[in-house]
């Protein structure tokens, strides 16, 4: 299959992946006269037959089919993937990228509210927004559910907490927090 | 929505000086078709790093590994991976350069972003010292904490 040069298009033109979209249908008009398509066509068949046989086999063939070790390693890991959240970018340049978790995130902006004295923190999430521009960093709203020693004046307290936390994410993670959104749902006793 | 104004002074996380390769990757020449030598190389450069706590295996990364294994030795290969092989590092061949992608987890006490940036530098600088032409090095900070 002889492909242009432009990734994934045909010499003709057509994208190679709008062909494998309707592979198992008749060839339209085009395909019938380009020998372009034509040889991606017969290209494509064959390897979407290898791939039926591959599926069929996955789960038919006892040679086939991961062991149970490989299946618990891949949910561990998938399960792990889940709670991480999207991963936002905080700087690319020339060499890359460097992006951060959300847990991440929220695992820093619960440290910068435990070393504030008489503050608990609780349930934090944040809210990614995609950035303003492809080089632009990702735009984050934290909010962060908290309790509070009962001896303490709560908007003072808040006010610390809203600014260790901005301090902590600049330094930790390069990032400024849009908003930093804070819940007191209760008060203790110490 | 309350704005952030007067951040307090903080005691500063640690910062990485970027420094260069060192010891059991300093010097090293790999050859691109030893693929385990090449991605013990990676591993040794970002491990070496002060303030890395570990590498973070992905989904993507356990499939690749998966797959690497059943072409080299068959569903056998698959069936004896361990976790511990499902590693943070993932290469890939383009247009003559080698593009890299890591995924991590840094200590407490070190600033993760600057981790980063420092294990994305020695990354680059490691593989021209191998004889290796450096592509996009992404690195992704997926947890902190202890060791």
């Amino acid at each position: 299959m002889a492909l242009g040069h432009e990734q994934g298009r045909i010499e003709c033109g057509r994208e190679i992946d709008d062909l494998w979209e309707h592979i198992d249908l008749a060839p339209d008009a085009h395909e019938q006269d380009c020998p372009f398509c034509l040889a991606a066509r017969t290209s494509l068949t064959e390897l979407a037959q290898v791939t039926a046989d591959l599926r069929s086999d996955a789960v038919t063939v006892d040679a086939m089919v991961p062991s149970g070790s490989v299946k618990n390693a891949i949910m561990r890991v998938a399960r792990a993937e889940v709670r991480r959240g999207q991963r936002l970018a905080v700087v690319a340049d020339g060499l890359g990228s460097v992006r951060i978790s959300e847990q991440t995130v929220s695992a820093v902006v619960r440290f910068a509210c435990d070393g504030v004295a008489g503050v608990r923190a609780r349930r934090c999430t944040v809210a990614v927004s995609p950035p303003s521009a492809d080089d632009a960093p990702s735009r984050v709203d934290v909010s962060l559910r908290m309790t509070v020693e009962s001896s303490l004046s709560i908007p003072a307290v808040t006010d610390t907490v809203r600014a260790r936390i901005d301090a902590v994410l600049d330094a930790q993670i390069g990032l400024r927090p849009r908003r930093i959104d804070l819940v007191v749902e209760d008060v203790y006793d110490v | 929505m309350s704005d952030v104004h007067d951040t307090p002074p903080l005691e500063d996380p640690t910062v990485v000086e970027p420094e260069g390769p060192e010891s059991a990757v300093s010097g090293q020449v790999i050859d691109l078709a030893d693929r385990p030598a090449l991605m013990a190389f990676l591993r040794d450069v970002v491990l070496q790093t002060e303030g890395v706590a570990r590498l973070e295996p992905t989904i993507a990364g356990t499939l690749a590994s998966i797959g690497a294994a059943v072409s080299s030795a068959g569903t056998e290969g698959a069936a004896v991976l361990s976790p511990r092989r499902f590693d943070g590092i993932t290469v890939q061949h383009v247009g003559g350069s080698l593009e890299v992608t890591v995924d991590l987890a840094t200590r407490w006490d070190f600033a993760a972003v600057e981790v980063a940036r420092v294990v994305q530098g020695r990354l680059h600088e490691a593989l021209v010292e191998a004889g290796l032409t450096p592509g996009v090095i992404d690195i992704s900070v997926l947890a902190v904490g202890p060791d």
